[in-house]
């Protein structure tokens, strides 16, 4: 999309910053656990590192290359770029303030302190240095930058100190010493005090003791520092071994322009010269900070042994989930109904356990999935694994271009096909993020397929805080349409006309379009209408066009993004219709589910795919309906219990801020601890049958004992 | 691999002129239900029609292509497998080679179907699926299958096929052909109707007499469902009904754009749009002809038909007896087109049946055999239309150019052999080596088998007059006693009989015997 729209839309890097303030609101949100704030602070710095290393780098490149066309917003990259510059700026000063006025402060009234060398007593001095001597100093490298010695090549996102020494003759030089990423950031010092537990940051340690690494010059001054390059992969997919290609685009990562400097305020004026000309950083690219750089670390901390009540009292997982409760053949249970599971709320193990039978089964012949993002030791790799060793055909789509994720796919589909699997790396100019798995077996009247369509990866650890919808069916048309999108992710056939799937990008746009169209006409027609979505981030102009024309057309539009929304609800004669919730709590919202209004007869649909151009033109999505009349009906509940979070939500205004509900005269609604409930109480009912209810006995006959 | 358990699983791989198709089906619960679908485009009848050969390029995509469905072959552990090719392998100059690279890169045995067994069995499909269709048990209906490379035509009279042929023309050869013509003129649909038309004429000049008129047009081919889907028309009962005017009105909306404006217009691929336009082209030509006012296009495909007999023992005896009812049928028309005594023809081919039946055990051969056998019956006299004095070597070359409905080539083959082998000069070992030469050991002795027992039959009605109402046959160790009973003067016949009886023990050491009585007088 190369030109304005024609309607209101926001630009998606101004609508992103907005939702990370969103998270960063929960960092300063007193009514969350004091850790959890930490954290929330951490996850604003790594989402904000990710978006300069893609999305601003991208930006500067247009403007680099001299790229002027408007985009769907109106701005030119040109223009957009000091937009974005001031609008980090305001975001990264609300940051540092959160840290020093507010997280800080508080971890101190919880006796949790970050030290500096000057406020340590003897006997934390002396700890220190025993540390610097011990641990840190046989892993540090003091690299000098003169004109014999070139400056550095300093990883991305590496913490490291510029050090500016005077030699014996007076002649100043500098020296770069980078913070080693595999220790811990902090340290814990012994404290004085009982109830007291004192932090160090490890570039205050190497600062404190930078003389031992120097003996023959002078300090003059040190400063820590900090980059961010440019990481998108620019990858020729139309080479011969595209794994081979990604690698080499790795290493280019680690080699992409710096976007950003990161220094302290105090920074010494000629250090920060120097880095500015040995980086090439113009002034709007350099970010002096009144605090710590990288919080990042704020992440670990915030999981530090002794401090669990300071975190948000665990969701945990219920296993089995009430669905699977009672089954010890999980192929039973999928051939008697669909099943549906909500993770976290109810355990992503029982996914696990789905390939893991289906890895020993006997009458399994084969297994296909596909696999985006996966954990460093993934128990659903283990189980393929185990799969192709017993026999089975395992055919596995591993998708090497998912970004920053590509090293760790690599090394695991490596792995697979060690193990005799059938590795693929997806098609050509198409990222494959549907989350498909099937289950080929030969059953007693036959072959059967059973399924297991999600929304979120087959990721064991995010499968904890990300809040992911899974459904298990063994439905022919729905097995028949799975085979033949592996078929076409695995090149052996073109993609065939599908009796149920909605699959990106052949159809899935125009799906939407004609659903959404038909609620135009439903409304047109006085017979119920009316569209919920929730996805993780609105920026396609075509649905939003349609969108506000649906909202024109008088059909009630309920929105829930959690991230980048591009449209613009409420203005009058445009978005009245439409409501904008963005849900951002304890867990993250990742989940797409959308339901259509269809004249009375109400159609739920699930899948991988946001409404982006991305998903719905250049990778593969898939989007499934949910037939079984239970699993409706719970889908239709989730989204109504979402809709009625008071805690987490946050709706969006027309003039595109955000603002809490207003509570009055309203229940306080968390959905994730009402989810969380929901799924303890379903086990609980069919675990723990109400004894109120009449004894039936079990009736033996000889075709029940036979069975 | 496990043990097999559940339903027997089959899978048919169909190398297509454009594309490679493969569908897994399995026997549940007494039902053919598919399990897997899989299609990859192939620019094989593009590069055969155009150079006549296979290149190296294409036969490496092709054997990638297969290597993939072998995986998902392994997949489902399938029972048992075919690969079968049609038009565009079979018209490769380079098929012999072809197959061999498949067969080594790929294990794989690749059966090229012949044009007439291609199109028996997608007919057979058709008839199937429109069996409960009133309309098509009534009246005449042009069946026409439009490939890729070949159009395959047949007359149905509402019990059997009267007239069947091919032509080696089909969507794409025909754009093929005449694409060049696209740069030279503006009225490129002109002479592709043109075109269209004349073989359409030769096509009906052939029709058997009383083929007119044509009540129904049923039509099939791959283009049919996006033609359809562009008419606005629904299937019903895995059938489209479309108006005549409709598929007009688009050919009239489309005829003159060119493949890239229609296939951006239509939002397809130009190499879809292609065919598209030629299939068009095809379907107003034969609308015109029939003057049709609806068209009946029925679900038919090669691959389910094939896969069908493989799981269903049933449904392939079904389509023996299918083939043999249509084959004999067109047979018939044929035969009477060339003036033949059909009276005799049906006479020759019964005696022969009942020899044949009773010489099981002598013969070893097939109901294929048996077929070949009622054909030469029918057939045999064919020649006299062209040449009474070398009215043997007429037949011959008339039967081995006679398109019949599910025969191949070279079964077609055999009942000219046979046909020309029958003449009634004492048997003379060197005339009749003579004249079966370039057949192979195997096939010269199968064509001996047939013809011996043909001239015994047609020995039995020499005369063409009748004048046995019926044969009783008895197989004896060494003897075939054949019995009749005729008040008539029968001298012929045994003149006949006793001229071919030292062929037949030539080729099965069995001595025919004729034996005939007068007709018994029945007391009432």
């Amino acid at each position: 999309m190369n030109e304005k729209t024609s309607f209101p839309y926001i630009n998606r890097e101004l609508s992103w910053l907005d939702f990370n303030a969103r998270v960063l609101e929960e960092a300063l949100k007193k009514e969350n656990p004091m850790m959890e704030r930490v954290r929330f602070l951490a996850i604003t710095a790594s989402n904000l590192d990710e978006f300069f290393m893609v999305r601003v780098a991208g930006v500067m490149e247009q403007v680099h290359s001299k790229y002027t066309a408007c985009d769907s917003s109106g701005l030119t990259p040109a223009e957009l770029l000091p937009k974005l510059t001031e609008k980090i700026r305001i975001f990264m000063d609300k940051q540092y303030s959160c840290l020093n006025r507010s997280i800080l402060p508080a971890l101190k009234r919880n006796g949790l302190l970050f030290l500096e060398p000057e406020e340590m007593t003897e006997e934390q001095l002396d700890f220190i240095s025993q540390y610097f001597r011990k641990v840190l100093f046989p892993v540090l490298t003091p690299l000098a930058v003169d004109r014999s010695r070139p400056f550095p090549h300093l990883a991305n996102k590496s913490l490291n100190l510029a050090v500016r020494l005077e030699g014996g003759d007076g002649e100043p030089c500098f020296a770069v010493v980078q913070v080693p990423g595999i220790l811990s950031r902090f340290l814990e010092i012994p404290s004085s005090q009982k109830e007291q537990r004192c932090f160090v940051l490890l570039e205050d340690v190497i600062a404190y003791k930078l003389s031992e690494l120097f003996e023959l010059l002078q300090i003059k001054a040190v400063c820590p520092f900090r980059i961010t390059r440019n990481s998108d992969l620019d990858i020729d997919e139309e080479a011969e071994d595209l794994m081979i290609e990604i690698q080499k685009s790795i290493k280019k990562r680690k080699r992409g322009r710096p976007v950003r400097l990161e220094v302290l305020q105090k920074c010494d004026p000629e250090i920060l010269d120097f880095l500015k000309e040995m980086l090439d950083m113009e002034s709007q690219e350099i970010f002096q900070l009144p605090g710590a750089l990288d919080l990042t670390f704020l992440s670990k901390f915030a999981g530090i042994p002794g401090c669990e009540n300071l975190c948000f009292q665990p969701i945990k997982p219920v296993y089995p989930p009430a669905e699977f409760w009672g089954y010890t053949d999980i192929f039973q249970a999928i051939r008697e109904k669909d099943r549906m599971v909500h993770h976290p709320y109810e355990s992503f193990e029982c996914v696990v356990d789905f390939v893991r039978q289906a890895a020993e089964d006997p009458s399994v012949l084969a297994i296909k999935q596909t696999l985006y993002r996966v954990s460093g030791h993934s128990p659903i790799v283990a189980a393929l694994i185990r799969a192709a060793e017993n026999g089975k055909q395992v055919t596995v789509l591993v998708e090497l271009k998912a970004r920053f994720d590509e090293e760790n796919n690599i090394q695991w589909a490596k792995k697979l096909e060690e193990a005799g699997c059938h590795v693929i790396y997806g098609l050509a100019g198409l990222k494959t993020h549907c989350k498909i798995l099937l289950v080929v077996r030969q059953d007693e009247d036959g072959i059967r397929r059973y399924l297991h369509m999600g929304t979120g990866n087959y990721n064991d650890s995010t499968a904890k805080i990300y809040t992911d919808i899974g459904v298990f069916t063994c439905r022919e048309p729905f097995g028949r349409d799975a085979s033949s999108l592996f078929n076409v992710l695995t090149g052996y056939s073109r993609p065939p006309e599908y009796n149920r799937f909605i699959v990106a990008p052949h159809g899935m746009r125009i799906f939407f379009e004609q659903r959404i169209q038909r609620e135009i006409e439903y409304a047109r027609q006085g017979l119920p209408s009316g569209i919920t979505a929730k996805v993780n981030s609105l920026v396609d102009p075509e649905i939003i066009a349609l969108l506000y024309k649906a909202s024109q057309a008088g059909v009630p539009i309920k929105l829930i993004v959690r991230g980048i929304c591009c449209l613009i609800p409420g203005l009058p004669g445009i978005s009245e219709n439409i409501t904008v919730h963005s849900i951002v709590g304890q867990l993250l919202e990742h989940s797409r589910i959308f339901r259509f209004e269809n004249g009375g007869s109400p159609k739920i649909y699930m899948g991988s795919a946001d409404w982006m151009p991305r998903n719905l033109d250049r990778r593969v999505e898939l989007v499934f309906p949910i037939e079984d009349e239970d699993l409706r009906q719970r889908a239709f509940s989730i989204l109504d219990e979402m809709l009625s979070d008071t805690i987490n939500a946050r709706i969006m205004q027309p003039d595109t801020s955000y603002e809490h509900i207003d509570r009055r005269g309203k229940a306080a609604v968390n959905c994730h601890r009402e989810f969380s409930k929901m799924a303890i109480q379903a086990l609980k009912a069919v675990s723990d049958p109400d004894e109120s209810k009449p004894y039936t006995p079990i009736v033996h006959t000889p075709d029940s004992d036979r069975a | 691999m496990t043990k097999k358990k559940g339903g027997k699983t089959a899978a048919v791989i169909n190398i297509g002129s454009n594309r490679v198709r493969m569908l897994v089906s399995q026997l549940k619960k007494g039902e053919v239900s598919p399990v897997d679908l899989l299609e990859h485009p192939i620019a094989l009848g593009h590069e055969v029609f155009s150079t006549g050969k296979v290149s190296f390029e294409t036969l490496r995509e092709l054997s990638s292509i297969l290597r993939g469905f072998s995986n998902v072959l392994k997949e489902y552990n399938v029972d048992s497998y075919c690969a079968v090719a049609t038009t565009a392998l079979r018209e490769a100059q380079n098929k012999a080679f072809v197959l061999d690279q498949l067969k080594l890169q790929n294990n794989l045995t690749v059966k090229i179907l012949e044009d007439n067994q291609e199109k028996a069995l997608i007919f057979s499909d058709i008839f199937e699926s429109l069996r409960s269709t009133d309309a098509f048990q009534q009246g005449n209906s042009l069946v026409t299958h439009i490939g890729t490379g070949t159009i395959g035509f047949s007359l149905y009279d509402g019990v059997r096929v009267t007239f069947s042929q091919n032509i080696p023309l089909g969507v794409l050869k025909l754009y093929d052909k005449l694409g060049g013509l696209q740069d030279e003129t503006e009225s490129f649909y002109t002479v592709a109707a043109e075109y269209v038309d004349l073989i359409i004429q030769h096509i009906s000049t052939a029709f058997p007499q009383n083929s007119f008129p044509v009540k129904n047009l049923v039509l099939t081919g791959n283009e049919i469902r996006a033609i359809a889907a562009l008419c606005g028309v629904k299937e019903e009962n895995e059938t489209f009904l479309l108006s005549s005017k409709q598929v007009k009105a688009l050919f009239k909306e489309l005829r003159a754009l060119s493949a890239e404006k229609i296939s951006l217009k239509l939002g397809i691929t130009e190499e879809s749009a292609k065919l598209l336009y030629s299939s068009l082209a095809i379907y107003v030509q034969l609308i015109r002809f029939t003057k049709a006012e609806t068209i009946i296009a029925p679900k038919s495909d090669l691959c389910s038909t094939l896969v069908r007999s493989m799981l269903l023992p049933k449904s392939q005896e079904d389509f023996h007896s299918q083939v043999r009812i249509n084959a004999l049928s067109c047979a018939r028309s044929i035969a009477a087109g060339y003036k033949c005594n059909l009276a005799h023809s049906d006479q020759v081919g019964r005696f022969a049946c009942r020899i044949f039946d009773k010489m099981k055990k002598a013969h070893g051969l097939d109901l294929q055999g048996r077929l070949i056998l009622e054909l030469a019956a029918i057939l045999h006299d064919c020649g006299y239309y062209v040449n009474s004095k070398e009215h043997l070597s007429s037949t011959f070359n008339l039967i081995q150019n006679m398109d019949i409905y599910g025969i191949t080539d070279e079964e077609m083959s055999y009942v000219a052999y046979a046909v020309r082998c029958s003449s009634y000069e004492p048997y003379h070992s060197e005339d009749y080596d003579e004249n079966l030469y370039e057949l192979s050991d195997e096939t010269q002795l199968l064509v001996s088998k047939i013809t011996a027992m043909f001239r015994l039959a047609d020995a039995l009605d020499k005369s063409q007059k009748q004048k046995l109402s019926d044969i009783r046959v008895k197989l004896d160790e060494h003897r075939l006693i054949i019995t009749a009973e005729s008040n008539e003067n029968t001298l012929l016949e045994k003149w006949a009989f006793q001229h071919c009886a030292s062929f037949f023990t030539d080729v099965f050491g069995i001595a025919p015997e004729l034996l005939i009585k007068p007709l018994s007088l029945k007391v009432h």
